[in-house]
């Protein structure tokens, strides 16, 4: 085996990829078309890509390559954001897209697929290695995993064989069991990358560095400093299309369940002793293993389920979620969670986090809001309604994950002028125009790092069972109960008063993000 | 009118002014602030209008990434007793954001002859706690002895090598500086990075990697007649990796591209090559298959964003430069 490349220079361009194949299975549906072959491209484009590298694309319908470059070259100049479409570019990679008709769900085709990919691979000079990608439906997993052990494309005997999969990661903590079994019987752990899109952020990615790499702050990432925690993860839209899916999901297991464990996870871990794959990941886990599991009575005290209502917002009206298409009008879907965790180790006792996300709010917004305690002894009062009231406000430091990345600090200032009052200033850095540069989508991050093998931002079989744990008893409670009334809240606004209710029970309110 | 003075603390309460208009002018507008951003103090050293002009512009495009305050040194070598100064800010909307973001500039005139009150009063002027960076857009006045003082200003030098007519002179003076202390830079080193990266790809193969050591000859296309500092580096950069090969310099019939045109290695019958097919694409040939790269632009812009992208001690660089003169001739 020849030693490291002599060639790299990491200062000014980054590690290459391994000339491989990738195959996805569903290349016909929307994520293909939306995310996955734009972000390929774009790495192309930023000469992330080795040369011979190849896109297999596997669906049911009959297509030939030729057809499915037109398709995907459509697509590119569709979804691509932030660059420009290079057509002598297109016409390289296009080379190296096919296309191979298939049924997950039929032996012979992963027969036919393996020698396709023989083919290819001598053709292209991809050694053997293969990232299989499961862009379909939940259900395909296990099939299509089956489907290549049984053919042998799992064997790592040629080149590395990895295997994507997008979330949900079961629907509950017991399918979520079997998945992992069945994914096993063919696949090693350490082939298979989970993608959690929200931990490729580079917001999200950035709250390590600003952790880890700021020594100011971790003095005071603690209980004895922080009074509590609020992550908010909003949309504005409302399920636009994907009612079926959402129904059967809600907001609970498509949100929290995966992506703000994982943001509070990342918030509160211990700093692994080195920044690699396996160290960050213990961490995390150990963190979401650390989260108190409701008893069945506390449920109801410490989280809401809402759904939204129809409502007219800003003089257009809106649908409630059951009049949405292809929802069934009794839906006791969640379109609104929230809950109230507590993190059971010596930094974190006693702290509350307070988790939100949910569908139709006032706007799209994603953020983290760290609440500092209030100063211990009040000097500068101002007197309110003939009642002395204190002007200093806590602190809060805010790491915004979207629309527009970056990190706000709350703190009291002098009002100008004569007397003593303070009040609140915020001072800003934002991400996106300090670093004037284009920053990569998750999807791009996320393909370039399966493909060097480096799973850190990928979730472990570990976490996706300590989150499980966190979530079932909710998700128990809350199918057991027979007399909530839902739409509890208009679209528009920010979810029921349930929700308000649950914070203020430790003397809290939520802030308006 | 002409001062003969510059006061450093005049000039920052003109700044401090310059923002607070900027703020007021914002909010009538009514959109959300002004952002001040920096990062560190960019010293802009040129004599002549041309260069002057050119580079005050590049500085403005520059601050969208690396945002900071930049003091822009204007010098006129044929007149004597000229000292002045004055403050602008240069804003723009970032893509898709709400806020206005702004930096800085202060841009002084000067006589030769004044070069140590050129020195005082940017001492006085760089932001504090942050690093100051020199770009010498005007590589002759290197070569100046009464430039000298405006080196200890910075740590970091900027040079772009490919401006000086002699390769050996130019490399000379950047390992002398380097000698000194200096951190040193040269634009015409950044302009090699997309030809590493496409060689690096060649080795990224476990084939050719295996083949390293009997790689025994290395050829360099090149533009002109003379063998510029780009192609005594890439010389240095790759003898020091392959310890078999030759290298040989070949003075290329077509040239699409300023300097460099084309690196083939070969071991035997195994060969790899990048060439430059037009001014945008370089065409990299590995074992009969091709594989294209798009250029990244070269403008002063994108070459100093990247030199100033590493914070450090450049390694690559600093080796490769201490090899470099034996290729000059
Ligand atoms: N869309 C998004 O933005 C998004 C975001 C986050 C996560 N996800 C996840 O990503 C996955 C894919 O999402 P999607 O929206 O792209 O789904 P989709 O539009 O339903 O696409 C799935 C594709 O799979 C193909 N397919 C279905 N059954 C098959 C079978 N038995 N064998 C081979 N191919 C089959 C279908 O094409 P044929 O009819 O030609 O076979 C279909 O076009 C899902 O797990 C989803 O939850 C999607």
């Amino acid at each position: 085996m020849p030693g490291d490349n002599p060639f790299l220079d990491p200062q000014r361009f980054e590690r290459r990829i391994e000339p491989c194949i990738i195959v996805i299975f569903g290349a016909n549906g929307d994520l293909t078309k939306r995310k996955l072959v734009p972000a390929l491209y774009r790495l192309a484009y930023e000469r992330r890509l080795p040369p011979g590298f190849a896109i297999v694309g596997v669906s049911r319908t009959k297509l030939s390559d030729d057809d499915f470059r037109g398709k995907m070259r459509e697509s590119v100049q569709e979804f691509l954001e932030n660059s420009p479409f290079d057509e002598t570019l297109w016409q390289e990679f296009a080379r190296g897209l096919y296309y191979e008709s298939g049924d997950i769900g039929d032996a012979a085709s992963f027969e036919v697929l393996g020698k396709r990919l023989d083919a290819i691979g001598t053709e292209r000079g991809t050694g053997g290695n293969v990232l299989f990608y499961l862009s379909t439906q939940p259900s395909q997993y296990a099939p299509a995993a089956a489907g290549l052990g049984k053919a042998g494309l799992s064997k790592q005997d040629k080149g590395w064989r990895r295997l994507i999969i997008e979330k949900p990661f079961g629907h509950d903590q017991q399918s979520a069991k079997a998945l992992e079994v069945a994914l096993h019987q063919h696949f090693e752990e350490q082939q298979l990358y989970r993608i959690d899109h929200y931990l490729g952020k580079e917001t999200v990615q950035n709250i390590l560095a600003f952790r880890f790499g700021n020594p100011i702050f971790e003095p005071l990432w603690n209980r004895n400093y922080i009074n509590h925690v609020q992550i908010t993860a909003a949309e504005s839209i409302g399920v636009e299309g994907r009612g079926a899916y959402y129904q059967e999901a809600g907001a609970l297991r498509d949100m929290i369940q995966n992506h703000l464990l994982q943001v509070m996870a990342t918030v509160t871990m211990e700093p692994s002793a080195v920044f690699e794959s396996s160290a960050v990941r213990d961490e995390r886990a150990k963190l979401l293993r650390s989260i108190r599991i409701w008893k069945p009575e506390e449920v109801m005290q410490n989280t809401v389920a809402g759904q939204y209502g129809p409502a007219s917002i800003g003089g257009t009206s809106v649908p409630g979620f059951r009049q949405e298409a292809n929802v069934s009008p009794t839906s006791m879907t969640d379109t609104f969670a929230a809950a109230t965790f507590f993190v059971e180790n010596w930094r974190w006792a006693d702290v509350p986090f307070y988790i939100r996300t949910g569908k139709r709010m006032p706007k799209r917004v994603t953020d983290i809001a760290i609440r500092f305690n209030s100063v211990p002894h009040s000097l500068f009062k101002t007197i309110t309604d003939g009642e002395q009231v204190e002007t200093a406000r806590p602190n809060v430091l805010v790491l915004r994950i979207q629309p527009e990345e970056g990190i706000s600090l709350r703190f009291s200032s002098k009002q100008p002028g004569a007397g003593m009052t303070l009040r609140p200033v915020s001072m800003d850095f934002n991400y996106g125009s300090s670093f004037g540069v284009r920053t990569p989508a998750a999807y791009e991050t996320l393909l370039l790092d399966a493909m060097l093998g480096d799973a850190t931002l990928y979730t472990r079989q570990d976490m996706v069972e300590a989150s499980w744990s966190v979530v079932q008893p909710i998700l128990n409670e809350w199918s057991a109960r027979k007399d909530d009334v839902f739409p509890n809240y208009d679209a528009g606004t920010w979810g029921p008063k349930t929700s308000d209710e649950m914070l203020a029970r430790r003397g809290h309110t939520w802030r308006v993000p | 009118m002409p001062t003969t003075a510059v006061h450093p603390e005049q000039i920052l309460k003109e700044l401090a002014n310059l923002w607070v208009d900027l703020g007021k002018e914002d909010a009538a507008k009514s959109s959300n602030g002004v952002i001040r951003a920096c990062s560190m103090t960019l010293l802009i050293a040129t004599a002549g209008d041309e260069d002057a002009e050119s580079a005050s512009e590049t500085a403005a495009e520059l601050m969208r990434q690396h945002p900071g305050r930049a003091i822009s040194l204007r010098f006129q070598p044929d007149v004597i007793d000229v000292l002045d100064s004055r403050v602008y800010a240069r804003c723009w909307m970032p893509y898709g954001q709400h806020q206005q973001l702004c930096s800085e500039q202060i841009e002084i005139s000067a006589s030769m002859d004044r070069i140590p009150d050129v020195y005082s009063a940017v001492l006085g002027l760089s932001v504090p706690d942050l690093p100051v960076m020199l770009w010498v857009k005007t590589a002759s006045l290197l070569f100046r002895r009464e430039f000298d003082p405006l080196l200890r200003m910075a740590r970091t030098v900027i040079i772009d090598s490919s401006q000086i007519a002699e390769p050996t002179v130019a490399l000379q003076r950047v390992q002398e500086l380097i000698a000194s202390g200096w951190r040193m830079k040269d634009l015409n080193w950044a302009r090699l990075t997309i030809w590493r990266e496409a060689i690096a790809q060649v080795f990224e193969q476990d084939s050719w990697r295996e083949l390293i050591p009997s790689i025994d000859e290395v050829t360099l296309s090149h533009r002109g007649s003379d063998i510029a500092t780009d192609a005594c580096y890439m010389a240095s950069w790759l003898a020091s990796r392959l310890p078999a090969a030759k290298v040989k310099f070949v003075n290329a019939a077509d040239t699409l591209n300023e300097g460099l045109q084309a690196v083939a290695i070969s071991a035997g019958v195994r060969q790899a090559s990048v060439t430059a097919t037009d001014p945008e694409r370089l065409t990299v040939e590995i074992d009969g298959m091709y594989h294209q790269m798009l250029m990244p632009p070269r403008t002063d812009e994108a070459l100093l964003h990247e030199e100033l992208s590493i914070l450090g001690k450049d390694c690559s660089f600093e080796q490769s430069l201490a090899n470099a003169l034996i290729y000059t001739q």
